[in-house]
């Protein structure tokens, strides 16, 4: 009886390394790693990617890779699922530089392969510094960018120009600064302005305070209570001269200048600056009130520029679409880096970071570039503007603007604690300065 | 006599007049959402409304065939979840409501227990169920999947069958029971076509309940499994949110729950016509 | 013949062996799962070595305003949305229990609200009530319907409009059970139309109100896709529901210990009503 169950485990222990020596014999053949995205313009563009890889580059390689996309909504809650319970059915997470601290227990460190190994037309120095930094937490790379999406200022310019050369629109914009904010205002270009001069246009392009306004409103926020929404306002702080910290490190946010944020906001919406309903809107609606044309001012994500300079879609707007970076004391633009990074639990970690590797390539990020995306790499960058003025804007701003807030692997956090205030300071349910002393008391309690 | 007769093309009228004010309202998010599924993008995006527009099949295409997702397997996903969903829970809780009603096991318990369940958060259970599955290999299958809707869709069932149950004459039964019918015989003889209505309703419910169910469906499955409301929200991406195509799966993927519920309507309808009841 | 009796006599446990399996199954796991997290510091980032943390996952939700707004709203919306579902799905029900050509199409049409998934209803809805651009916007007279002032009621009307069809369907299965004898009988003692209502009908198939009251309850009071995807629970917490605030504690916090905690309170409150409702209700079917 014993004897038979020693046979019958040695069967099985024999059976299992056969299994094994087999396996990794069989390991020759091409390795296909599977990298999660989420849908949408960059997965579009990563796909041309893809396929241009799986097509000439995986014969010398052995590398194979397959795109698995999970939807937008719940796309972070999936993947925290996975991670949570050390999955390996994905090589690759899909991470963000707002939320890569969250994730970058569940990364490899990517330093140890870019330095050792030499990548032709590529490697880490390829990748624009600021979008190297954005990736980085606590001095390890844990993600690599491939999209880089700021969020700056979109603009009529039909109806700026015609402020910046029309008397009478000039007289009356003097007015209304005059009445509203206390002091008469010049028109500017947008690029000049500050708070006080987006303000002025907003009111004097809205119906409440001028009937003549060809659009209804002058701006339309977003303000709904999700998370991204935080991004749009911390921009407006930091362009205020504001931040999330102080130099000592401590949360700052019940201070003069986030009341004054907080205030802009609801001073917009109040003063019908801002349509009512902006407490839902996300990134699409406010794209639609500029495309039927009731809105003259978006602080915006710039992707959107490509659908509302889009003669088919924007049939009203397309040819009239300005840049900017966001008004202020210092200029800004909030930089949100997209990208990828290796599973700390994958089985196919070598085949991954060998992907990783090509996808820093000039190579590589020009058929992304080519494809719809905005790729971090300057000399792709330049080369594209040529066919779309917008990746110029997209250069020099990242160069000049470009900012982000962290706050180590809670910056979620905090954005979420930032969305959910400025909801209800704009849905008039709090006033901005209850909101900041709440706001500073939440992040105090989510950093202890 | 000429009142009556006057009230008898009226009230009719009138009737219809109310149905299909009652069909319209209902339906009106329905109904825009077709109108949507069949514009282009410029006409979506268009104030005053289009009513009368050129109608495209271009979302449809999208949907179908373009952006590289496999929405037909995705519908095969959700009509196979969907139907074992239903399967299962009502081979499973039409013996336990006969038990709970007939012989009151347990005092009542079970029911209460079961429908308690109704009152959990499902996003509780995801994390733990994702850890489960992915230890007994069911992620990301649609066996998992049925598992995991027939736990949302016991309480429903269990508590309409019991109801049913409930209201059957128990004279039947015990005539059925001197004739030596064992009781699965009995159960499926003669139970069974008498609560035929219950049944329909509740698998009715099962399967639109199941075939409607997203969260469980975003969490538990990656590519292999992915079911069509999962597979529809991949059009709302990272920035826009694409209408057309949105609206266009919503409109393809009411089709089959619409014809399965016109199927278990009928016999619903039948088995009250001939009259088992009465 | 000994053996057939003492089959028979275990008949009744082994009819409800199956879903005594599979409960065990799926919600043992989960359940001591869960228990184990709501009294851990079980967030993402130390999700492998979680440190005990006793009570104090309960403490801090039960200290929470938010935790109380949601449950406050969650009540408040559950109890209205089913309240008017009822009253609408009875009536309907009433007035489609006749002969009628068309009636099986009528009915499927009927539960057709019923058959979109809320989550994508939700997204359609963002469409149709953008005041940009929507059909609805449009066709009520361009009124902004999603600013804080409407917000509520808009939630509710919509839930009404996809959930009516479910208590219909219940209380119209349950109208089918009622014996046209008893109409007769009463025709004959010469009932009015509202006394067949009330003597009759209603308390035929109020075991099937219960049930469609209980079912409509309780899932309204989870809502959570429809609401989610609308309104991302604000304007600030305005209409965050129990369920939002769990999955946000749960997915964006990523404190699966206190989200965990908060649904075990939920449950512990709400098992005691629940099994004194459920027992009533079942006392009403038998009697």
């Amino acid at each position: 009886m014993k004897l038979a169950r020693v046979v019958l485990m040695a069967c099985v222990v024999l059976s299992l390394l056969v299994a094994v020596v087999f396996g990794t014999a069989g390991a020759t053949k091409p390795v296909t790693i599977s990298m999660v995205y989420w849908p949408g313009p960059e997965a579009e563009a990563m796909e041309k990617v893809v396929k241009y890889y799986n097509e000439k580059i995986s014969p010398k390689s052995g590398v194979k890779v397959e795109m698995v996309l999970f939807g937008r909504e719940g796309f972070f809650e999936k993947e925290a699922t996975m991670m949570a319970a050390r999955s390996s059915d994905v090589d690759l997470y899909f991470t963000c530089s707002y939320i890569v601290g969250q994730h970058a227990p569940y990364l490899e460190t990517l330093n140890d392969y870019f330095a050792k190994t030499k990548i032709e037309g590529g490697g880490l120095e390829n990748i624009l510094p600021v979008c190297v930094d954005a990736m980085t937490v606590d001095g390890q790379v844990k993600g690599l960018t491939l999209d880089a999406s700021i969020n700056l200022l979109l603009y009529r310019k039909d109806l700026i120009n015609r402020l910046l050369t029309d008397k009478e629109w000039q007289a009356k914009y003097q007015e209304i600064s005059k009445r509203e904010l206390g002091k008469a205002l010049t028109p500017k270009q947008p690029t000049e302005w500050n708070w006080d001069d987006f303000m002025a246009t907003a009111l004097f392009l809205s119906k409440a305070h001028n009937p003549d306004s060809p659009t209804e409103y002058g701006t339309a926020l977003q303000a709904k209570n999700m998370w991204p929404n935080g991004k749009v306002w911390s921009a407006v702080l930091r362009s205020m001269g504001g931040s999330w910290f102080d130099d000592k490190g401590k949360p700052a946010f019940n201070s003069p200048k986030a009341i004054a944020a907080l205030k802009l906001y609801a001073d917009l919406v109040k003063k019908d600056a801002s349509p009512k309903a902006c407490i839902n809107y996300e990134y699409t609606e406010p794209n639609e009130a500029f495309k039927s044309g009731r809105v003259a001012l978006l602080l915006q994500w710039g992707v959107a520029y490509n659908e509302l300079s889009n003669k088919e879609v924007s049939p009203l707007v397309w040819d009239k679409v300005g840049i900017a970076p966001h008004p202020g004391e210092r200029h800004v633009v909030w930089l949100t880096s997209m990208g990828v990074g290796v599973n700390k639990f994958s089985k196919n970690k070598e085949a991954a970071l060998k992907w990783l590797g090509f996808l820093t390539t000039t190579e590589a990020m020009k058929i992304y570039g080519e494809s719809g995306g905005v790729p971090p790499v300057a000399e792709v960058l330049t080369g594209l503007s040529a066919k779309n003025p917008y990746f110029g804007y997209a250069k020099d701003y990242l160069a000049k603007y470009a900012f982000s807030e962290k706050a180590k692997d809670k910056t979620v956090d905090v954005l979420r604690v930032l969305a959910k205030y400025v909801s209800a300071v704009s849905g008039g349910q709090i006033d901005p300065e209850t909101a900041a002393g709440r706001i500073q008391k939440e992040v105090e309690d989510l950093l202890k | 006599m000429r009142k009556r007769r006057a009230s008898s093309i009226i009230a009719p009228a009138l009737r219809w007049i109310v149905t299909l004010a009652i069909l319209l309202v209902f339906n009106s998010p329905i109904l825009g959402t077709i109108i949507t599924s069949f514009k282009t993008k410029a006409d979506i995006s268009s104030m005053p409304p289009k009513w009368i527009f050129h109608p495209v099949l271009e979302h449809y295409q999208n949907v179908l065939y373009a952006f590289g997702y496999d929405f037909p397997k995705f519908f095969q996903n959700s009509i196979v979840v969907s139907l074992g969903t239903s399967l299962l829970v009502l081979a499973v809780c039409l013996p336990a409501a006969y038990s709970i009603v007939r012989y009151d096991v347990g005092g009542g318990r079970p029911l209460i227990f079961v429908v308690s369940l109704r009152l959990l958060p499902v996003v509780v259970f995801t994390v733990p169920i994702f850890i489960l599955f992915q230890y007994v290999r069911l992620l990301d299958t649609r066996i998992g999947l049925i598992l995991m809707n027939s736990l949302v869709s016991l309480p429903i069932a269990l508590l309409l069958l019991v109801g049913f149950i409930q209201d059957l004459p128990r004279a039947i039964e015990e005539a059925a029971m001197i004739d030596g019918a064992s009781t699965p015989r009995l159960l499926w003889h003669i139970v069974l076509p008498l609560i035929l209505p219950g049944l329909g309703a509740a698998t009715m419910l099962t399967f639109v309940w199941t075939w409607n169910e997203y969260l469980l469906s975003l969490v538990l499955t990656l590519r292999k499994a992915t079911t069509v409301t999962v597979g529809a929200s991949l059009f709302v991406t990272a920035w826009e949110v694409q209408w057309g195509e949105i609206a266009a799966a919503i409109t393809l993927s009411v089709i089959p729950t619409l014809i399965f519920v016109m199927l278990t309507q009928r016999h619903l309808i039948r088995a009250i016509s001939f009259g088992f009841l009465k | 013949m000994q053996q057939g009796i003492s089959l028979e006599h275990k008949m009744k446990y082994i009819l409800l062996l199956p879903l005594a399996v599979m409960l065990l199954l799926l919600i043992t796991f989960p359940t001591i799962y869960s228990w184990y997290l709501s009294f851990h510091r079980a967030v993402l980032a130390n999700y492998f070595e979680m440190p005990f943390a006793g009570l104090e996952n309960y403490l801090r939700v039960l200290t929470d305003s938010d935790f109380w707004h949601s449950v406050w709203f969650s009540i408040y919306y559950a109890t209205i949305v089913s309240l008017i579902e009822l009253f609408l799905g009875f009536s309907i029900a009433l007035f489609f229990n006749r002969k009628m050509p068309g009636k099986t199409l009528i009915i499927s049409l009927f539960l057709l609200p019923m058959m979109v998934s809320p989550a994508l209803l939700g997204v359609m809805f963002r469409l149709l009530l953008n005041d940009s651009v929507g059909l609805f916007t449009y066709l009520l007279g361009g009124v902004s319907f999603l600013t804080s002032e409407y917000l509520i009621p808009v939630l509710i009307v919509i839930d009404v409009l996809q959930w009516t069809p479910f208590a219909f369907l219940i209380l119209y299965s349950g109208l089918q059970t009622v014996p046209v004898e008893l109409y007769e009988a009463a025709a004959i003692d010469g009932a009015s139309p509202s006394q067949n209502l009330f003597y009759i009908t209603v308390p035929a198939v109020a075991p099937f109100l219960v049930i469609a009251a209980l079912l409509r309850w309780l899932d309204s009071f989870k809502v959570f896709d429809m609401v989610f995807v609308l309104t991302g629970g604000g304007p600030g917490i305005m209409t965050t529901s129990l369920s939002i605030y769990i999955y946000k504690m749960a997915f964006q916090t990523g404190d699966f210990g206190r989200a965990t905690a908060a649904s075990i309170l939920v449950l512990l409150a709400f098992s005691m009503p629940l099994v004194a409702f459920v027992r009533r209700a079942r006392r009403g079917i038998n009697a």
